[in-house]
């Protein structure tokens, strides 16, 4: 096995404790001094500009001498992405003091509201950080420091600071003429580390690596990287540093085929660089941020099994003409060969993309290494074309985290999950003491005469929630400019720069929210069973059904398979893809005529995280057939209690949505059978999936039977991996509840 | 017209060019000891049960006209003798245990679930595959279907064994875009040992059509000790054809031993399945002999 000796050393580092302890008493020393230099009166940027410089002052390089990249500043915990607080851990980061000292103000702007949001979100309205935000999921944007150098930040800054500014200009200008500095420092510290350890090295292969990094370190990324090999270290670079003093997690390596391509092509072109010395680099690079984690860990709980790097592949260019070039395949290559999960990969296609690109891709999923999430750029580019981007900007996307979409204009890649299912619910099982918690009356649903009249409700329901949902951030959004500033981050973002100001205080282009809706299937589902047995057949009444269901279907199970039994998303159905369409509309005009919370447009989306099981098992009986605390539905995914005949059902139930209207993203998870899938017909099904509204496909190539056997005998599939819920994970490192949530998931046999 | 069918198989990605949606057809002439269709040998229609996903739950028994099931406590028995297919029983069956393999359909009620899937033909190349059993023992029904296919501007395929008429083939030729021939072996006493029948007419009828010009793909099913030693003489016979776009050797599984059971009828299949490695030799000997395009 290649790179043996680097997998062991890195493993060694990262995989001890996690490097918590390390973390840990970093940050306690960190915090001991920064509230020892803490002066009263100190002005927000003052305080970060404090943290920068003991974080940088503080730290001690790590340098693996069998890597050729610096990068680790031991400042986060292996996991994390450099969010404030550290990952499956009890303590905040050392970049987490301006944030940790300044978090009071969200409670004292407004108790009452604070205590509601909290509320509010302890019953799985939403999923929200403070009044938000939170420390993660930030699109941060290489492009000016690969092109430039931080010294052409700095010196635009400084520039800048000469013209005509106020004093918030200043503040942020001084702000990232200083983080520009600190970093550069950080930088030079790698350089002086690679020096005094070649003195004790006599194995030329790693005298290699450290020369390599003493001779780079003290330039790049201060200048900007001239070569394939500085360009892919000015991101590992850059995302620890700023992850280790901004408080932030940056979630993004960004296009890499398209944004290191210059570098490499360059390099190849002059004798610099062979293709297979580029793929070596392109296997070291990856292998970094795999070994951050062990991947036979448990996956037993929320985020805890997974690393926030990610990276897109392939898509079109700024004209929309197919991309994807030799990297794309180096980068697919060096993952299936050195069998990587992390960082995640997204790899963007058309119905126009080359067979030779799918076919790279689909070669993993197909031999059930499904590491990889399909996005559909004809329905994601229309749908942002729409929410009001040109398109050339909104054909430059890229995806973050689990499936969210980001631009260079924008801070993070979206808003927050929204628990429309709540709102169904609450009324549904007459929650007044809930309701009367979280402040919100949701209609009931128990008199209404008519399908259209409880369609209404369910409808007005909804719209309840997601404007409460956004007067929580219009309200308590700008607490945040005194709560912390980002001046290292906004300074990459397009036009912070340019107007002088910090994002939070409204520097970027664009800040629209994104609503993530939780539940559309399920939803659905339950309206057409209600429809066709209590209106249309009459089979039962209004009130028998909604009493079965607040019994959870206890003695009513003739009544629950009938419920099931009725058609429902997914399956094909004219009635039900068009209650399906009606209700995403209707959804859509919501946001559409509710202000953003920063003055910008709403937008919605069907996406979920692991909250499938979390706020599933918090869940009631639905009319749909779900008994209490069931999963939910992924996105778009049909529901697992509807049988659907075959896959193409699914496709077409996609075909009747309206893509344009989802700028949010959604994701349709689609188990096909491993004996029966080819090449051929993986690209010729993904072909017709471009056709339809599927933006984000979570595709797996496995059988049910596959997976039990793995359940009985771990040992017989070590590299069994399957997409979870926006991440992959080897299968036999499931917990058994989420083993039983991919194994109760719809098998498609064709 | 009306046609026995058994199962309509969509996003078929094996019977032919892209995805496709395959209509199976009961009857069969064959008797191939290694079918995989089991329940397409016979014409008529047939109930199958799944003895493991019985839930015991009597829905069956309830609704029987014929008294064919029968509960005792949880414990559930099928009187085969007395079952008339009608398949209501498969209709309530909670357990999804019983199935009804034969539906009789005319060609409008078929139509609509077929072009159902009209946006992944178009978009992969495929689309619809008559098969079987031998869907051309009902030839005219096959007809009338793959017209309305094609002025409805669909591709359509015919699996077929060729254990039929030559009139069978007259047919459906002007309307089919490409044929999947099965051909399990060249010796007509190997023929006869695994298939209950001669491959004299067979092979004849394939000459016949090589020279009607349609596209012809070949598709010989590798059975390890029954027709190993076939392969060769397939291909030198099929190098003097010249409407053959592809050879296809399907490596033999054993897939359908559940299905033997749950027909009661004799399971026939053999218990050695190829490997990889022979596969790959089997796909070479044919490369060796005729320039066309062998896949597995």
């Amino acid at each position: 096995m290649k790179y043996t000796d680097m997998r062991q050393e890195l493993t060694a580092y990262y995989q001890t404790d996690g490097g918590v302890s390390r973390a840990r008493a970093f940050a306690k020393k960190c915090f001991d001094r920064l509230d020892s230099e803490f002066r009263e009166g100190m002005s927000i940027t003052d305080q970060k500009l404090l943290q920068y410089k003991v974080i940088s002052e503080e730290f001690e390089p790590a340098i693996f001498k069998t890597s050729p990249f610096y990068y680790e500043t031991g400042v986060l915990v292996s996991v994390s992405d450099g969010c404030r607080n550290a990952k499956g851990s009890d303590f905040t980061h050392a970049c987490g003091w301006v944030y940790a000292r300044n978090r009071h103000f969200f409670s004292e702007f407004d108790p009452e509201l604070w205590e509601l949001m909290r509320a509010q979100r302890a019953e799985c309205l939403y999923l929200l950080g403070d009044y938000g935000d939170t420390g993660q999921h930030f699109n941060f944007n290489n492009r000016p420091i690969l092109e430039g150098g931080l010294k052409s930040i700095y010196e635009r800054a400084s520039e800048l600071l000469k013209s005509d500014c106020d004093a918030d200009a200043r503040d942020f200008l001084r702000g990232i003429c200083e983080g520009m500095l600190r970093i550069k420092e950080i930088s030079e510290k790698f350089a002086l580390k690679a020096k005094d350890m070649l003195d004790n090295e006599t194995d030329p292969k790693y005298r290699k690596n450290l020369s390599l990094i003493a001779d780079t370190a003290c330039r790049v990324p201060w200048e900007a990287p001239r070569s394939f090999y500085e360009a892919l270290n000015t991101l590992a670079f850059m995302r620890k540093a700023l992850g280790s003093l901004e408080g932030v997690g940056p979630n993004t390596f960004g296009r890499l085929d398209m944004d290191l391509y210059p570098f490499f092509e360059r390099d190849i072109a002059n004798g610099l660089l062979t293709e297979d010395e580029a793929y070596d680099l392109i296997c070291q690079f990856l292998i970094i941020w795999d070994m951050h984690y062990s991947h036979d860990m448990e996956m037993v709980g929320y985020a805890d099994h997974e690393l926030e790097n990610t990276y897109t592949l392939g898509g079109c260019d700024k004209d929309g003409n197919p991309f994807f070039n030799k990297l794309t395949l180096l980068f697919l290559r060096a993952t299936r060969e050195e069998k990587i999960i992390f960082p995640k990969i997204k790899c963007r296609y058309s119905f126009d993309s080359p067979k030779e690109y799918l076919d790279e891709i689909n070669k993993s999923v197909i031999a059930g290494t499904s590491t990889i999430l399909y996005q559909n750029d004809n329905a994601t580019v229309s749908a942002q074309i729409r929410g009001g981007r040109s398109p050339e900007e909104a054909r430059d996307y890229v995806v973050t985290g689990c499936w969210g979409l980001g631009y260079d204009t924008e801070k993070y890649d979206h808003g927050c999950y929204l628990n429309i299912l709540k709102a169904f619910e609450l009324p549904l099982h007459k929650l007044q003491d809930k309701m009367d918690r979280i402040k919100l009356q949701f209609i009931p649903f128990d008199d209404a005469e008519s399908f259209e009249e409880l369609y209404g409700r369910v409808v007005k329901n909804c719209e309840i929630l997601l404007r409460e949902r956004i007067r929580m951030t219009r309200t308590g959004g700008h607490v945040w400019s005194q709560v912390d500033t980002l001046p290292i981050f906004s300074s990459t973002l397009k036009d912070c720069l340019e107007n002088k100001r910090n994002f939070f205080a409204g520097g970027a282009r664009k800040r629209d929210d994104y609503l993530l809706c939780f539940g559309l299937p399920n939803i659905v589902d339950s309206l057409m069973a209600i429809k066709t047995l209590c209106f249309d057949e009459k089979k039962y009444t209004l009130e028998q059904m909604l009493t079965a269901v607040r019994s959870n279907w206890d003695g009513f199970e003739d009544m629950r398979r009938d419920a099931v039994g009725c058609h429902g998303w997914g399956d094909g159905n004219e009635d039900s893809s068009s209650l399906a369409n009606r209700f995403n509309n209707d959804l859509f005009d919501i946001a559409e005529r509710t202000d953003g919370s920063y003055g910008g447009k709403v937008h919605i989306g069907h996406l979920t995280y692991t909250e499938i099981r979390w706020w599933g098992e918090k869940t009631l009986a639905t009319p749909d057939g779900r008994y209490n605390g069931d999963y939910f539905s992924q996105g778009l995914t049909p529901s697992r209690l509807k049988k659907i005949a075959s896959v193409t059902d699914v496709i077409n139930s996609m075909m009747a949505l309206d893509a344009s209207t989802m700028a949010s993203n959604n994701v349709v998870n689609i188990i096909l059978p491993s004996d029966k899938i080819t090449l051929d017909s993986c690209e010729a099904f993904l072909r017709a999936v471009a056709y339809s509204s599927v933006m984000s496909l979570q595709l797996n190539c496995v059988t049910r039977e596959q997976l039990l056997d793995a359940q009985k005998h771990p040992e017989k599939y070590p590299d069994l991996i399957v997409r979870v819920c926006g991440f992959s994970a080897k299968f036999t490192s499931l917990s058994p509840g989420w083993q039983d949530e991919v194994l109760t998931r719809n098998f498609y046999e064709g | 017209m009306r046609a026995r069918i058994f199962e309509i198989k969509r996003f078929a990605v094996h019977d032919g060019d892209g995805i496709r949606t395959t209509v199976f057809f009961k009857g069969c002439p064959l008797r191939c000891l290694w079918c995989h269709n089991p329940e397409g040998l016979s014409a008529g229609a047939q109930l199958g049960y799944f003895d493991r996903k019985c839930l015991g739950c009597g829905e069956c028994a309830e609704i029987c006209p014929t008294k064919a099931h029968k509960l005792t406590g949880n414990f559930h028995t099928l009187e085969r003798g007395s079952c008339i297919a009608c398949g209501k029983c498969a209709e309530v069956c909670l357990g999804d245990a019983l199935t009804l393999y034969g539906k009789e359909m005319t060609s409008e009620e078929l139509l609509p679930i077929l072009l159902e899937d009209k946006s992944f033909y178009e978009t992969s190349g495929g689309g619809v595959t008559l098969s079987g059993g031998e869907c051309l023992t009902q030839a005219d029904f096959c007809a009338e279907l793959l017209k309305k296919l094609k002025s409805n501007g669909i591709h359509t395929a015919v699996d077929t064994c060729g254990a039929v008429s030559k009139e069978a083939f007259d047919k459906v030729i002007p309307f089919t875009d490409l044929f999947l021939y099965d051909l399990k072996a060249y010796d007509e006493d190997v023929h006869f040992r695994c298939t209950g029948m001669s491959n004299s007419r067979i092979l004849e009828n394939l000459r016949y059509l090589d020279g009607s010009g349609k596209k012809i793909e070949i598709r010989i099913p590798y059975v390890p000790g029954y027709n190993s030693d076939q392969i060769e003489k397939i291909g030198h016979f099929l190098a003097e054809l010249n409407s053959i776009t592809r050879i296809k050797v399907l490596a033999y599984h054993n897939y359908a031993g559940s299905k033997y059971s749950a027909l009661n009828i004799k399971n026939t299949l053999p218990k050695v399945l190829p490997d990889q490695e022979e596969l790959k030799k089997v796909c070479d000997l044919l490369k060796d002999i005729t320039s066309l395009v062998i896949t597995s």
